[in-house]
């Protein structure tokens, strides 16, 4: 995946994936229990210092990945503006009803999703998936058949596209042509479903004979192609990010700037 | 020179594809066979009969009414190939044709192809046996890793040259 290959590797992409994994759940948690607009808004601002210093990739792709996140921010912000409740009413209009409260919680849902956004974005773009996957079989004790099996899932994913465009190919070659309307979707539907579903179920069938000989069901202890260690690196990463988090919630009590707490 | 090549899909070109089953459109070996005839308006006779011919030659009459993915791998590789053949176009290109087929069957293949080639088709041939390479090719593209390496005429080629020239 060229998109997730990053311009040059960071100290983030060397910290444990399983680790950075946990960290960064912790931190998602924190922000969806987060209520208060000034807290979100410097938990948003860290973490897109953090993506867009810390993540090695280039900022032009960075902002082409992250541009989406704002239409994300409107709509989630919109509706509960105009649809939230509250007391102090600033505006209505039919069933549209903005509050000074459903303002506020608006912009907090938003500034969440944002926060989301941006953590997710650093965490796929700092990992490598195959690493996740080892980690959590040798830090977090992750039964290897699953882990084995969602990186198999994974490898699967090109293969399955690669079926698609021979199939369009074939189709377009044969001369195929359907019906217009909702009888031509389902004829569509009809002349991919089976061929790709075959091959899928083939390839999900030929690695579990691969798994089963492999003795992935036995559960017992194996050794590792890749070894996943944590390092000193790791203790100060998790010490980075609680003292991220930490200088968030004090800049919040100390500087505010939005107004009301929610 | 840099030339574009103007191809009308499914009227000048047939494609086999590496796995026959990307391919296959309908229930049925003979609506399989059938397919493109008919969207070409052939009388169902002249279907029927062109079928008949067609299983018979490709050694696939093990039942017409068998769904094309109950075939084995073999056959249905033949299944493809034969598909192609139905009706005449001046280009046919085949992604290993012969993979998975028996000495005889992959010598029929091999006879039918080169009987098109006699008659005006020009046919386009992956594979990576070199037996079938140095019997049947005129000329032979090196192809590595996605990239073409290297061009040259094979030894049937040049003696089919030859063979023009005096």
């Amino acid at each position: 995946m060229k998109l997730l290959a990053p311009k040059s590797e960071t100290w983030l992409h060397q910290v444990n994936p399983a680790l950075k994994l946990l960290v960064f759940l912790a931190l998602l948690i924190i922000a969806l229990l987060t209520r208060e607009l000034d807290f979100a808004c410097y938990q948003l601002i860290f973490y897109t210092l953090l993506l867009f210093l810390c993540s090695g990739h280039s900022t032009k792709k960075l902002l082409f990945v992250t541009t989406p996140f704002l239409l994300l921010f409107v709509s989630t912000a919109s509706t509960m503006i105009l649809f939230g409740k509250g007391e102090h009413e600033w505006w209505s209009w039919g069933i549209i009803r903005i509050t000074e409260e459903s303002f506020y919680r608006g912009l907090v849902i938003g500034v969440k999703t944002l926060c989301f956004g941006m953590l997710g974005i650093t965490f796929a773009f700092t990992t490598k998936p195959i690493l996740l996957f080892y980690g959590l079989m040798q830090q977090f004790r992750l039964p290897p058949q699953y882990a084995y099996s969602f990186i198999a899932s994974l490898r699967l994913l090109p293969a399955i596209w690669e079926d698609y465009r021979v199939r369009t190919h074939a189709l377009q070659i044969r001369g195929v042509q359907y019906s217009k309307g909702l009888k031509g979707i389902y004829e569509r539907l009809r002349m991919y479903a089976l061929p790709l579903l075959a091959q899928s179920i083939r390839r999900a069938q030929r690695v579990a004979v691969a798994m089963e000989a492999k003795r992935f069901q036995m559960g017992q202890s194996r050794t590792y192609y890749y070894i996943t260690r944590c390092h000193r690196r790791d203790v100060w990463f998790t010490l980075l990010m609680a003292g991220l988090i930490t200088l968030a919630y004090m800049a919040a009590l100390h500087f505010p700037f939005t107004g009301p707490t929610v | 020179m840099n030339r574009t090549l103007h191809i009308e899909w499914n009227t000048e070109l047939a494609f086999v594809f590496q796995n026959p089953e990307m391919q296959f459109l309908t229930d049925s070996i003979y609506d399989e066979l059938a397919y493109e005839p008919r969207q070409n308006n052939w009388d169902e006779s002249d279907i029927a009969h062109r079928v008949e011919q067609v299983l018979e030659s490709f050694d696939l009459n093990t039942g017409q009414d068998r769904h094309p993915y109950h075939l084995s791998l073999g056959q249905k590789r033949r299944l493809s190939v034969a598909t192609a053949m139905m009706r005449k176009r001046p280009i046919l290109l085949l992604d290993e044709p012969t993979f998975g087929q028996d000495a005889k069957n992959t010598f029929a293949i091999l006879e039918k192809l080169n009987r098109l080639r006699t008659e005006g088709t020009a046919i386009v041939m992956v594979t990576h046996d070199m037996n079938i390479v140095d019997r049947f090719a005129d000329r032979i593209w090196h192809v590595e890793q996605g990239q073409l390496i290297e061009v040259e005429a094979s030894p049937r080629g040049q003696t089919m040259r030859e063979v023009q020239m005096k």
